[in-house]
């Protein structure tokens, strides 16, 4: 693998939690490299560990065990404060609930990331305009979240997880509560996202339908990573 | 800017909350400035009346209970040649009208006033020298004279005592500093003679004002002139010595405004806790967007401030308001426990207004910084959200506990230590508050464990649903419980605090109150001649058995006021001062025989005196010590009272007058038939006024309940502030389980079902709120009672429970936990169960 092209490197990552006065190990010595422009789903059944994994490379949580680089930088090593910032900078987030934040309108949700890295005001509207526009959207722009369906919400949300321009977005589940017509869609918005958004893609999905669009599928079971199916 | 604008949305998305909430603040803030403003301009119609006539006094000669021969006066300043001498002659007269309305004499030498009368303080036109060259001659304010409905000029009839005057009103004052005006409104000045005559007298000063170097050696020399029975004292002592008067009145009320703005922040802290429990997944997803926790922490702290800001500048209009009211019944307590003074607007003071500002701002910020905190560290992962934070609530309990035994031993600790400081109490009884506050969690498990049964029997599946809503959202649930319960122990503590305290004086004025009938002059001015003879006449009716005279005198000096009771008395009506410490047989002894003393409770208190400790007093013949032989319970003055013979009296002071006597009759005789007979018969035209005991005991009950007047509101708005909280509260956490609602609504419970499920629930924490307060609520009586009280006023109370306290609190609990579900129980029950399901 070219090294110039290494976005995320997972070395020997454990994480267990205490579950009922007894360690339940999630991961186990998970070794993983990505490259920029990827779209890469894991692929694993309910309770394999997707979210956790995902959580650990969103720097939102930290594995017990093993190292986390991304982008050339070990996130594992950076305290809470910085993990944010980096969080902040560099990753984008897709949940499969949508969590859009309720009280601010879909511009606002844009803008709060862009505003977050400091962005020029008049600049980030544009940036909002423009992925507003390209996404359909343009129309809800002062709409506020429970007003919008599913799929306009989950549009918003990929948007939302883009606008700064990360270098890696994390989707976890992301068509997992939509309905065929508006997964497919979806999908091919995350699909674009290494091309029109030069950022790498992780997915975790239970879906084989997910796990057919990606460049490289992961499959998460018993705590190991591995490229093939068990 | 985006991140405060959530903020801003969520306070504006929940109205109700938002404003029930700034309610709180909006009370809490209105009645510490209210108070504030009152207590400070009582205080301030005080100094005022002082300084302005004293203008750039530094010291005061002082005499007896008969004040200064006039001649002293003449020798300073003509013999000894000293400058800067004022007399001043003061005292209280009645309007001749019959209307029973008082002005204050006060007797000026024109000439050698500093600055009353100076040209720059009143406006053109008027010349001090016509108070000298019209016999009689008075002015008052134009302002004053317009209230009065009198002409100037014009003739004006004032009463003192029994004797009727007129005099000339030959100018109006208007003056140009209308913080001197305001002390003069109810004054009516003319020059000595004119006053001494007025007052009945002639050829005696009530002090002589001084202006002094900082002249040791000089003020030693004035000293050394001075004859037996006067005394030079610093303006500042004398001033301090006043105001020490009514401090702890001033205080207290003061501790318990602040006590009103606790409760507020209280339930600041309950609605903001709430709001970010409730929006935990939110926090959690801006956190994951990249929110680091100081910018978390600074949007709760921001959305307190705004509910902060809007709510102290209410509150601050709102105080402004009702310190109006306030200060009638702050200034009617202070003239029927203190002095007289009339003060009839409020001084709003913008150094006053600033710090009631802060300290809003500051209890909201205070209120914030928990919550703030809690927010700050909310996880970005979201798959942490509500249960396991239940879980955490539930295994605090624990921890909650040894905190609560830890504050609880700081609190009885802190109250414990002999100490006489206020401030130091108030700490302690917080310290204990925050101890049970920490403890609710844990009580409130017990009592809805407790109570679970009998609502499965009454109510079947709801009640059992309903009590297990209360543990299961323990997060929630505990901190409004805990607030309602704070809140109504305080007004349960007042209550009982009242109680006791009245019942204690009921029991004391049976005791002290104990002749038949009482006669008075009714302006409180020593009885003249011919009162005396009637007194004589009266002492020799046949009905009378038994008499007794009184005289009551202030004595200024360095340490303050002494107030003495001069009383001629036989050993039976001895027993009427209860003693507290000391044998009655052997104090009636040293009393009426050896010159012993016996001092009132406070005074003992105040004073550091026990039972064979002697005091100093300044006798006619300079300054004398007497021994003390008894401590008597007295609740008639906080500052307390040295009570002599009257043999004992004669002997160092050469006053013989008094102002009062008590008449014991035989047995047999008549006392209403009696005291008709003096009403009609022997007294009208006199100045003198007859009355029962049961009359007077009345009437000092009357001027016990007009006293606490003003606590009976701090409580009922304290009631108000914690009621309106609640409802917040219990209004949040009741909205913020819509959806676990609608899946009880899609299953099968019926709009009434939810309705009933919803209102037993927020019931079964205004209920147990209720059963918290009880003995919080004995606790903050009992520190009421035996801390602040006795260290305010040295008086010591018995504790009197009355179950009506009880159970009012336990309703007013119930009630607003009941009336608090109802709102969210009627959205919740109206909405379609889609609906809720789809949004949440």
């Amino acid at each position: 693998m070219d090294d110039q092209n290494l976005l995320v490197k997972l070395d020997a990552v454990s994480k267990s939690y205490r579950d009922a006065a007894r360690d339940r190990m999630v991961l186990s010595g998970v070794d993983a490299m990505i490259e920029s422009g990827q779209f890469v789903a894991v692929h694993g059944r309910s309770g394999s560990g997707k979210s956790t994994l995902l959580n650990l490379i969103g720097g939102i949580d930290l594995p017990s065990d093993g190292e986390i680089w991304i982008d050339g930088q070990e996130i594992t090593a950076l305290s809470e404060h910085r993990r944010t910032l980096f969080r902040r900078r560099h990753i984008g987030f897709v949940f499969q609930f949508f969590h859009l934040i309720p009280t601010l309108t879909v511009t606002e949700n844009l803008l709060l990331n862009l505003e977050l890295n400091g962005i020029d005001r008049v600049a980030a509207k544009n940036r909002v305009r423009e992925l507003l526009s390209n996404l359909g959207l343009l129309e809800r722009r002062n709409t506020f979240p429970d007003q919008l369906s599913g799929g306009e919400q989950q549009r918003v949300a990929i948007a939302r997880a883009v606008a700064h321009r990360p270098s890696l977005v994390l989707a976890d589940e992301p068509t997992g509560n939509l309905d065929c017509e508006t997964e497919r869609d979806v999908l091919q918005l995350l699909r674009d996202m290494p091309v029109t958004h030069r950022a790498a893609v992780i997915t975790a999905t239970h879906s084989n339908d997910v796990a057919a669009c990606a460049d490289r599928v992961l499959y998460l079971q018993d705590g190991k990573l591995s490229d093939k199916p068990a | 800017m985006i991140l405060l604008r959530t903020g801003l949305r969520n306070l504006l998305w929940r109205p109700w909350q938002s404003t029930l909430s700034i309610i709180g603040i909006v009370i809490g803030v209105a009645v510490v400035l209210a108070i504030d403003i009152a207590n400070d301009s009582a205080r301030r119609a005080f100094q005022f009346a002082n300084n302005v006539v004293a203008g750039h006094t530094t010291h005061h000669i002082i005499g007896g209970p008969r004040g200064l021969d006039e001649d002293l006066y003449r020798r300073l300043r003509v013999e000894k040649a000293i400058r800067g001498t004022v007399p001043v002659v003061e005292g209280h007269v009645q309007l001749g009208d019959g209307s029973g309305r008082r002005l204050q004499v006060l007797g000026i030498d024109p000439m050698a006033d500093p600055m009353l009368l100076a040209g720059e303080q009143s406006t053109a036109g008027w010349n001090p020298v016509q108070l000298l060259s019209t016999r009689d001659a008075a002015v008052l304010l134009d302002s004053t004279a317009e209230r009065l409905g009198l002409q100037i000029p014009s003739t004006l009839d004032v009463r003192y005592g029994k004797v009727r005057r007129q005099v000339r009103l030959v100018a109006g004052l208007n003056l140009i500093d209308e913080l001197i005006a305001t002390s003069l409104r109810s004054v009516l000045i003319t020059d000595i003679s004119t006053a001494q005559e007025i007052l009945d007298s002639v050829g005696r000063l009530t002090r002589i004002d001084l202006e002094l170097p900082d002249d040791r050696d000089k003020i030693a020399w004035l000293r050394s002139l001075l004859p037996e029975g006067t005394e030079l004292m610093s303006s500042a002592a004398r001033g301090s010595a006043v105001q020490q008067m009514t401090r702890a009145f001033h205080t207290n009320l003061t501790a318990l405004s602040l006590l009103a703005l606790v409760v507020g922040t209280f339930l600041i802290y309950n609605t903001l806790t709430i709001s970010v429990l409730q929006r935990h997944r939110q926090l959690a997803i801006l956190r994951t967007l990249g929110v680091s926790n100081a910018q978390l922490f600074a949007l709760v702290v921001g959305e307190a401030m705004v509910l902060g800001i809007i709510g102290v500048i209410g509150g601050v209009g709102l105080g402004i308001a009702l310190s109006e009211w306030l200060l009638r019944l702050v200034i009617r307590t202070i003239n029927d426990l203190y002095f007289a003074r009339e003060v009839q607007h409020v001084t709003v003071m913008a150094g006053g207004v600033s710090k009631v500002v802060l300290l809003g701002l500051g209890a909201t910020l205070v209120a914030a910084v928990a919550p703030a905190f809690e927010a700050s560290r909310v996880p970005p992962q979201l798959s942490y959200i509500r249960s396991g934070y239940e879980t955490r609530a539930g295994e605090s309990i624990t921890r909650l506990l040894w905190g609560a035994v830890i504050f609880s031993a700081l609190g009885a600790i802190v109250l414990m230590l002999p100490s006489r400081s206020l401030v130091l109490g108030f700490a302690g009884i917080f310290l204990i508050l925050f101890a049970f506050v920490l403890l609710t969690p844990w009580l409130l498990v017990k009592i809805v464990k407790l109570i679970q049964p009998l609502l499965y029997l009454v109510l079947g599946l709801i009640g059992h649903t309903a009590a297990r809503g209360v543990t299961a959202t323990l997060s929630r649930t505990r901190i409004a419980v805990a607030a309602l319960a704070v809140a109504v122990s305080t007004t349960v503590g007042v209550a009982v605090m009242i109680t006791s305290f009245r019942g204690t004086v009921e029991i004391w004025l049976a005791s002290y109150l104990r002749a038949d009938i009482y006669l008075s002059t009714i302006d409180g001015s020593p009885v003249n001649r011919s009162e005396a003879a009637l007194f004589e006449a009266i002492k020799y009716l046949p009905e009378v058995g038994a008499v007794s005279t009184g005289r009551r005198v202030t004595l200024e000096g360095q340490t303050g006021r002494t107030q003495l009771f001069v009383v001629d008395l036989e050993r039976q009506a001895f027993d009427n001062f209860q003693l507290k410490h000391g044998d009655p047989e052997q104090a009636w002894v040293q009393f009426s025989r050896r010159g012993a003393v016996i001092v009132s409770e406070p005074y003992a208190y105040h004073n550091n005196r026990k039972v064979g400790d002697t005091l100093r007093l300044r006798t006619d013949q300079g300054e004398r010590m007497f021994k003390i032989a008894g401590v008597y319970f007295d609740y008639g003055s906080d500052r307390g009272v040295v009570t002599l013979h009257r043999s004992t009296y004669s002997r160092y002071w050469n006053d013989p007058a008094f102002t009062s006597f008590a008449l014991y009759l035989k047995p047999g005789a008549d006392p209403v038939k009696l005291l008709r007979k003096l009403e009609t018969e022997m007294l009208p035209g006199t100045n003198l006024r007859a009355r029962s005991s049961r009359v007077l005991r009345d009437l000092s009950l009357r001027i016990f309940d007009r006293t606490f007047a003003v606590t009976n509101v701090l409580r009922l708005l304290a009631v108000i502030i914690a009621v309106t909280g609640i409802l917040s509260a219990l209004m949040s956490i009741q909205l913020e389980r819509g959806k676990e609602f609608a899946i009880l609504r899609a299953n099968g419970f019926t709009p009434r079902q939810l309705w009933a499920l919803v209102t037993t629930e927020t019931g079964i924490m205004g209920f147990a709120a209720g059963v918290l307060a009880l003995p919080l609520g004995l606790f903050m009586a009992g520190a009421l009672i035996m801390i602040i009280n006795r260290r305010s006023f040295g008086w010591t109370m018995q504790l009197v429970l009355t179950p009506e306290h009880f159970i009012h609190a336990v309703v007013l609990a119930a009630s607003a936990g009941l009336i608090a579900g109802m709102y969210p129980a009627l959205r919740i029950a109206r909405r379609p169960p889609c609906f809720a399901l789809r949004h949440e």
